[in-house]
């Protein structure tokens, strides 16, 4: 099977891109959880919110990158 | 080519903003990207220490932050990595040529000018001496409402997302993308395959 060198790099930049959203979306699940049991109800709701728009910016990240190459 | 390109966007090829968008532009863009993720890391690292290992939020100071506490503490420090920043995504962005990746570089650019401003504001308080509102400490806009952690794992992912999103847009153009490039950065498929 042929692979072009932009394949392989594609796919490393991919992968490399995919484990640090998903170690970002350890860390704002985590998150999401102590602030859920360490902070007043508004501190919680505000800090719910932008961890939420954090996640859904990284999910966002993953669906862009991981389209097919259409070059 | 890089002088056709380089003229196409008013920036002389020789000097040094062209020199790093033109042939520099890879590696303007790899040591901006290590910086960018070497405080990615403390910054990951200081939400472990809070969420996972409860750690208390004033003793969780990332890496550094252990090291040398008044790093963390330093709102001088903070906002000169928030003028860094700016100014890499300032500096760099004549390299991207292309619709789709100075798109989402632009808007990357944006949204630290926001982010910045409000480490401005933070940086502010300290040299006058005088808090906002009448808080106890320093406090920017979205603070009122997004305690400091939260709020700075939150502007930190709004500015990489887009960021990184351009990156590989600028490194993997799609095939509608037209621009003529500045620099090598661009991988296409005429480089020699490999039987794998």
């Amino acid at each position: 099977m042929l692979t072009s060198r932009r394949t392989r790099v594609m796919r490393l930049v991919r992968v490399a891109i995919t484990c640090f959203v998903v170690l970002l979306l350890g860390v704002v699940t985590m998150g999401w959880i102590w602030t859920g049991s360490h902070q007043p109800p508004a501190q919680r709701m505000a800090s719910h919110v932008v961890l939420a728009i954090a996640a859904v910016a990284g999910v966002f990240a993953l669906a862009r990158i991981w389209r097919p190459d259409r070059s | 080519m890089h002088n056709v390109a380089a003229a196409t966007i008013g920036v002389r090829s020789d000097s040094f903003i062209g020199r790093l968008n033109g042939a520099r532009h890879e590696l303007a863009l790899r040591v901006f990207l290590v910086i960018v993720l070497a405080h990615w890391l403390e910054h990951l690292l200081q939400g472990l220490q809070i969420y996972v290992l409860g750690w208390p939020v004033p003793e969780s100071r990332g890496a550094l932050g252990l090291l040398f506490p008044w790093l963390i503490k330093s709102e001088a420090l903070h906002y000169g990595y928030a003028l860094v920043m700016l100014t890499g995504l300032w500096l760099l962005r004549s390299g991207f040529t292309g619709r789709v990746d100075r798109f989402w570089w632009t808007l990357a650019l944006a949204i630290q000018f926001f982010h910045h401003i409000e480490h401005g504001i933070l940086q502010a308080q300290v040299i006058l001496g005088q808090n906002l509102f009448g808080r106890p400490v320093p406090t920017s806009l979205a603070q009122l409402w997004v305690p400091r952690v939260e709020l700075h794992l939150f502007y930190n992912t709004i500015v990489f997302i887009p960021m990184v999103i351009a990156m590989y847009y600028h490194l993997f153009p799609p095939a509608e993308e037209t621009a003529r490039p500045l620099c090598s950065c661009a991988l296409h498929d005429a480089s020699p395959a490999r039987a794998i």
